[in-house]
């Protein structure tokens, strides 16, 4: 198993058992952004304490409490270069979650839901992730929760444009 | 490849669907999956990026701008960092804007051969345009409490 294989499927397994050994892959001075950055004080975590709010609960093991029971399955691992040609991988994983009262503010019922998403790690020199880069696809989370979201496949040679007109 | 590769890519998405698939290695593996999309074969990524061609502001499809926010990589593989506007869409994801401008963030990884795209995998933030557009989606994280729901429940 490469370098980054292998520290892939560590994180993917620590963020959803233990939070202090999750926080231990990553620098001091990290860079963490999993949404759009519509306001980096809210948006960009750059400590171990912002990093935890943002991590702790994935490590949820109770099923009453809402917050879910969460899994991480990596799907696939591409190596990549960061800054200054410095080491860094994008992690392509699957997440499962059971026990949630919502997802992103959806009520979820008793669901077990799952998605799809993509994570980038820059290392330092010490090996610890000094960046991360992650978005989600909720789209399809979305759908399973009834939320009048669509994905037409446009791009199929045919594919039926009237279907997107708007219902009478 | 570079930041300025970067931005010759997405010049050419406003540019033609020809010049988009123009850049793509001919054995290519292009994924987009908040769309659906896992593409190699080069009419279905003609016909993928034919609405970011789109000008006219009045026909619902949108113009679609794109700006580069960051390049990090080498020759050989690269993650870019991009922001989206769409302005004109009639709709995103199928939901109405109402003549909303909407737009957000996301990244693209790629892996480069010869120079041309060989491998392209896209993920990016749809919740914080369905937000905007008035679904009740909460942009805080994934365990964010129910819309709605009073302060500590």
């Amino acid at each position: 198993m490469s370098e980054n294989s292998d520290h892939a499927r560590r994180w993917a397994s620590l963020i959803t058992s233990d939070t202090d050994a999750v926080l231990g892959l990553f620098a001091d001075d990290v860079l963490y952004d999993d949404r759009r950055n519509v306001d980096h004080v809210f948006d960009t975590a750059t400590s171990k304490a912002e990093l935890r709010e943002r991590l702790a609960p994935f490590a949820n093991t109770d099923p009453g409490n809402g917050l879910g029971v969460h899994r991480f399955e990596v799907l696939d691992v591409i190596d990549a270069t960061g800054a200054d040609g410095s080491r860094a991988a994008a992690i392509l994983w699957t997440w499962t979650g059971e026990h949630l009262e919502s997802f992103r503010g959806v009520p979820a019922g008793s669901r077990t839901l799952s998605a799809r998403g993509q994570t980038w790690h820059q290392f330092d020199a010490a090996g610890k992730v000094s960046r991360e880069s992650t978005f989600w696809n909720d789209v399809p989370v979305y759908q399973e929760l009834g939320l009048p979201v669509l994905t037409p496949a446009y791009w199929e040679a045919d594919f039926d444009f009237s279907s997107l007109a708007p219902s009478s | 490849m570079s930041y300025r590769f970067a931005v010759l890519w997405l010049k050419a998405f406003r540019d033609s669907p020809e010049k988009v698939c123009d850049l793509y290695a001919d054995d290519f593996l292009f994924e987009d999956l908040m769309l659906g999309q896992s593409i190699t074969d080069k009419a279905d990524l003609y016909r993928a990026f034919a609405p970011y061609a789109n000008k006219d502001i009045t026909n619902g499809i949108g113009v679609h701008q794109f700006r580069i926010d960051e390049y990090i990589g080498d020759q050989n593989r690269g993650l870019i960092r991009w922001s989206w506007e769409a302005h004109g869409a009639a709709a995103f994801l199928g939901v109405p804007t109402n003549g909303k401008v909407v737009g957000t963030s996301g990244h693209t990884m790629h892996i480069y051969q010869g120079g041309k795209i060989k491998r392209e995998s896209t993920y990016w933030d749809a919740t914080s345009v369905l937000h905007d557009l008035g679904l009740p989606v909460s942009t805080r994280g994934v365990t964010a409490p129910r819309i709605g729901a009073p302060v500590g429940v």
